[in-house]
């Protein structure tokens, strides 16, 4: 019995429509229902979890392997194995502020202080290119912070760059670049090794073909 | 309202319950007799094999562990300050305290020594992540021999040890030389190197070919440097794919490690998984590496290999070569 720790919402679904092509799994889970542990078959088993949780199930073994975005492995440094890239949920980690602000000058302040979903990414960006930051730790909306001036700058992942532009905010620099990665817990990965491999393979094909 | 209300209120402020840091536990249910079992039958093997105990001090000087496993490694580590101002550290892994013992005690002419031990080893762990800061071990090093007997002896006493716990275990085996070989051919900076390493460390082929494309090198050096993280499988199978890059006269650095397979006992090698993509935390390792699974648990077990190097930091040049068994996982 494998288990996939699967993101509710559009990143699952995308997951679940790539998983489907590769014939890992047959059909979508009904993400509307309440229910969170679907049984597809003798073989494959769904938890139906939160984006920023799915790599704590997968790294203390609870799910054997799961989909999740590199932003979120980045931020919570989990010790899983990223075996794919599936090359969805694409999106770029930036800083970003109010329009017309020039990076030299926000970057020049004595110290910034930084609203963000991810204190742990911001911290170290800033820390790296020698700027005192203070961390605002946020749970949504970050924009909002640069909007109202309670922070002097975001540190946020943009796709489109659509909310950024209706909120009156611009990308100052970019950090990395993010897609969804499927990872693997370190136990399950050597025990169920040609399981894992099949679905890895299966996976990485449909991904390239796509 | 009930009182009840009035003590949550109590939440919003800075007070601490009494109560144990995150990461901790005092055991007094039914598991403490389980562990201590456990503990006793894999003591017994390793004795019976010929093994000595030692016990070490709970914490000495924080150099130490830096001296033996680098700054990353002993960062995390319990740190306090002793009368005279010098950092001492709670210990963080049982190789490095005894590497440095041997080392000051011991001389060439006292080789072989075995020893195992059964002690707790304290590390720091990011809060609310579930994992213990507090980890029971149980291992063992064998100091003195650079040939495979060594490794061979090891790993075998690791099998019988995990079988007397978990009827199913996996012994995933390793050799850094092919690995390092390799990072030699490239010509990394130490930025790329870590950079590699963390990238190994997560089999994430995605970054470690984002890195390569940064890097000069000859081609098929950085082509199976791409493929190492998944040379994983029986070790026919390893072999099989190591084959496309047979020209690079890679079977040297491999040759060890399918050596001490073909010699391990029937019942251990069974349970053996290579894979010529393991690198592991502490950086101590020179060749062989050795990681230990069971079922229902997500963790690596037990952790080991040959560190030929460790003792350098301490002025001697032993070969040895041991493991250490996490007996917090399997509970």
């Amino acid at each position: 019995m494998i288990t996939i720790a699967l993101p509710k919402g559009r990143l699952g679904e995308e997951a679940e429509e790539i998983m489907i092509k590769a014939g890992v799994v047959k059909k979508k889970v009904p993400q509307d229902s309440r229910k969170l542990i679907f049984d597809l078959s003798d073989t494959i088993r769904i938890l139906l979890v939160r984006a920023q949780d799915v790599a704590t199930y997968v790294e203390m073994g609870t799910a054997d392997i799961g989909i999740v975005g590199k932003d979120v492995l980045v931020e919570h440094s989990s010790e899983v194995l990223e075996i794919t890239d599936m090359k969805i949920g694409y999106c770029k980690m930036v800083v970003a502020a109010k329009k017309g602000t020039k990076k030299e000058n926000l970057f020049s302040l004595d110290f910034l202080k930084v609203g963000t979903k991810y204190p742990s990414i911001a911290k170290k960006f800033f820390s790296n290119i020698s700027i005192q930051s203070e961390i605002i730790k946020l749970y949504g909306s970050v924009e909002l912070a640069a909007v109202t001036g309670m922070s002097d700058c975001i540190v946020d992942i943009v796709s489109t760059g659509a909310t950024l532009k209706d909120n009156g905010l611009e990308v100052i620099e970019e950090l990395f670049e993010s897609t969804a990665r499927l990872i693997c817990n370190r136990s399950s990965f050597y025990r169920e090794l040609e399981a894992i491999e099949s679905i890895k393979d299966a996976i990485s094909t449909t991904v390239a073909g796509a | 309202m009930t009182n009840k209300y009035l003590e949550y209120m109590l939440y919003e402020s800075d007070t601490d319950p009494i109560g144990l840091p995150d990461g901790i536990t005092f055991l007094s249910d039914a598991r403490g007799d389980t562990i201590d079992d456990q503990i006793q039958s894999i003591s017994n093997i390793f004795r019976g094999r010929g093994y000595n105990k030692v016990i070490p001090p709970i914490f000495e000087y924080y150099e130490t562990f830096e001296k033996g496993s680098g700054y990353s490694i002993a960062r995390k580590s319990f740190s306090f300050k002793d009368k005279d101002g010098k950092l001492l550290s709670l210990r963080y892994d049982m190789t490095t305290p005894i590497a440095r013992m041997v080392s000051m005690k011991h001389k060439k002419e006292d080789l072989p020594l075995k020893f195992y031990y059964r002690e707790d080893v304290f590390r720091e762990q990011p809060l609310h992540t579930g994992k213990p800061r507090q980890l029971r071990q149980v291992g063992l090093e064998f100091i003195g021999e650079p040939g495979i007997d060594a490794d061979v002896e090891v790993i075998n006493i690791l099998g019988e040890a995990l079988a007397k716990v978990r009827k199913n275990y996996r012994i995933v085996l390793g050799d850094v030389k092919l690995y390092t070989h390799i990072l030699s051919q490239l010509k990394l900076t130490q930025h790329h190197t870590d950079a590699v390493n963390a990238s190994f460390v997560k089999k994430d082929t995605t970054s470690l070919g984002l890195i390569l494309d940064q890097v000069e090198g000859i081609s098929q050096y950085k082509s199976i440097l791409q493929h190492l993280p998944y040379m994983v499988g029986t070790p026919k199978k390893v072999l099989e794919r190591l084959k496309g890059f047979s020209e690079l006269g890679f079977s040297i650095y491999t040759d060890r490690l399918m050596s001490i397979i073909d010699q391990l006992d029937k019942s251990v090698r069974k349970n053996i998984i290579v894979d010529l993509g393991l690198v592991k935390d502490f950086s101590y390792y020179t060749s062989t590496t050795i990681e230990g699974y069971v079922d229902q648990v997500g963790y690596a077990v037990a952790n080991g290999g040959r560190y030929d190097q460790l003792f350098k930091a301490f002025g001697q040049d032993f070969p040895a070569v041991g493991f250490a068994i996490d007996i917090s996982y399997f509970n």
